[in-house]
């Protein structure tokens, strides 16, 4: 009875956070919004009982895109935007006419794909959980998600790194530049801060490899640890500490594209000795799968961490700003 | 006894909902943070009630990460993009 | 129910008392800088009552170190967090001046 009552008020909170965020008049107050509804739905994982979605979904949700999105309002404000930006958003229906109809096109094609590819489902009771957990002692790991996300579904899993890789250059491509290098110097923090990042980026560390090595048999693994990974580079950049920017030109691609040349090597290496893409060898297979995570992890904290980064000022914009003062 | 704490999680959850309503007056920017900062301790605190009722150890670690990180939007909050005088130095 | 539970039970309740006030204080004061100090009790000590007397009813080791650690990162993290947040206020207040 508490847990249905539990279960309605997160669901009343959901749907009353989420109206809000979309139809708010201020700007700021649609962001704490935002991180508001973040934990929420985090909470809800928790209630699901799916604690990994949960670390995901508070890191994700609550932490970085409340960074993304203050620094983004920052970015608008300063320019003065705002209120063109506005009227832009509020007035959809002055999209031009076929805009309009084209999109509703692709919606219905989409919709009708997904309607048949839910008909085209095999009507299984019970999804798949009896498989995966037969299957569990050959997938060299004990955790479930750990085993359907690395081995049973890994091809997915690479593909997800290879987006996660195409919007940071898509990123930096927009910002003009191939690196964090050519962005702003962080301006230095009050010591108060300064001190609390000093005593709790061991922490921020800890818990990264914690969560990496948890995940081998419970709730955990690469993508938590990325994302806490990536969080400690901008806690130290806000601190004024240049993080990710002090890299060389090689040691960050060589960061970025990690995980997802880990995945291709093992990959196209299985390929070649037993003919199937991303098999693994069933005596070393905790053991790949724990590298393939290491590289991962590597890989998708460095991401996430360029992709808040990159909306920092550039330094050309600065100086040219600075020209204009004087 | 799990009834306890599943009843306590959700009175610290209605709490956050009535907390809700200073971020809809505000009035200014730092009252919304403040009520953001609140909710991410209050919801801390039901991730740990919930790790008891539920018995399930990885949801602690979901709190644990909900802390670690909590201090990150108000950083971001207070944090100036450009130095106080961009042409001070001159 | 042991003595333990009840103690838990107590302690828990004493947490809630102060995340109330938090919330109550956060709505009824009048300004950012009363409502700060309503928020540091809600994060100091209703979550340091709700963690010890989650530790009573637990008694394992690394659980009660990992309830501990939560409790410190708290504490550090929030008083920071007001510290900022009280900072920015009274850089507001002295901005305000030079602009008019």
């Amino acid at each position: 009875m508490t847990g249905i009552l539990f279960d309605m008020a997160l669901c009343a909170a959901l749907i009353l956070t989420g109206w809000r965020v979309l139809h708010s008049s201020d700007h700021f107050q649609a962001v704490v919004l935002f991180i508001t509804f973040g934990l929420i739905l985090a909470l809800a994982w928790v209630r699901l009982e799916a604690p990994d979605i949960a670390i995901a979904e508070a890191a994700v949700g609550a932490s970085l895109a409340g960074v993304m999105l203050l620094d983004a309002l920052r970015v608008m404000r300063s320019a003065g935007k705002e209120h063109e930006q506005e009227r832009r958003w509020t007035n959809v229906a002055r999209l031009p006419s076929f805009h309009l109809f084209f999109s509703f096109i692709a919606a219905v094609v989409v919709l009708v794909l997904l309607i048949c590819a839910v008909l085209e489902l095999s009507g299984r009771q019970g999804g798949l959980a009896d498989l995966v957990h037969a299957e569990l002692e050959s997938s060299g790991t004990k955790h479930p998600v750990t085993a359907v996300l690395l081995n049973f579904r890994g091809y997915d899993t690479w593909i997800e790194l290879g987006v996660l890789l195409l919007a940071v250059l898509g990123i930096l491509t927009i910002r003009e530049c191939s690196d964090l290098r050519s962005l702003a110097p962080p301006v230095a923090s009050t010591i108060v801060f300064e001190t609390l990042v000093r005593g709790i980026m061991p922490l921020v560390l800890l818990v990264s490899g914690y969560l990496l090595w948890r995940g081998g048999f419970a709730p955990g693994g690469a993508f938590q640890a990325g994302v806490v990974l990536g969080a400690g580079c901008i806690l130290l950049w806000m601190a004024g500490h240049r993080s990710l920017a002090m890299l060389g030109d090689a040691t960050w691609r060589i960061l970025l594209i990690l995980g997802f040349l880990a995945f291709l090597a093992l990959g196209s290496s299985s390929l070649l000795h037993t003919g199937v893409f991303l098999a693994y060898d069933r005596q070393y297979a905790s053991l790949q799968i724990f590298l393939l995570e290491s590289a991962a992890t590597l890989s998708i904290g460095t991401t996430l961490a360029g992709l808040v980064l990159a909306l920092q000022p550039l330094k050309k914009d600065l100086s040219q700003a600075n020209r204009d003062v004087r | 006894m799990h009834h306890f704490y599943l009843l306590m999680a959700m009175f610290l959850f209605l709490t956050i909902l009535v907390g809700l309503l200073r971020v809809f007056i505000g009035p200014t920017t730092a009252d919304r943070m403040l009520a953001a900062q609140l909710f991410t301790t209050t919801g801390t605190a039901i991730c740990l009630l919930l790790a008891e009722a539920l018995q399930l150890d990885g949801v602690r670690d979901t709190a644990l990460v909900f802390v670690i990180l909590s201090i990150m939007a108000v950083a971001a909050f207070v944090r100036r993009l450009v130095p106080k005088d961009p042409g001070g130095e001159s | 129910m042991t003595i333990w539970d009840i103690f838990s039970i107590l302690f828990c309740l004493a947490g809630g008392v102060f995340f109330l006030a938090g919330v109550v204080g956060m709505l009824r004061f009048p300004d950012a800088m009363s409502r700060l100090h309503a928020l540091t009790k809600a994060d100091n000590l209703g979550l340091g009552f709700i963690v010890f007397g989650l530790c009573l009813r637990s008694l394992a080791v690394p659980v009660i170190i990992k309830l501990l650690l939560i409790w410190l990162t708290v504490m550090l993290a929030s008083s920071t967090a007001c510290y900022l947040v009280g900072n920015y206020i009274l850089q507001k207040a002295e901005d305000r001046p030079k602009e008019n």
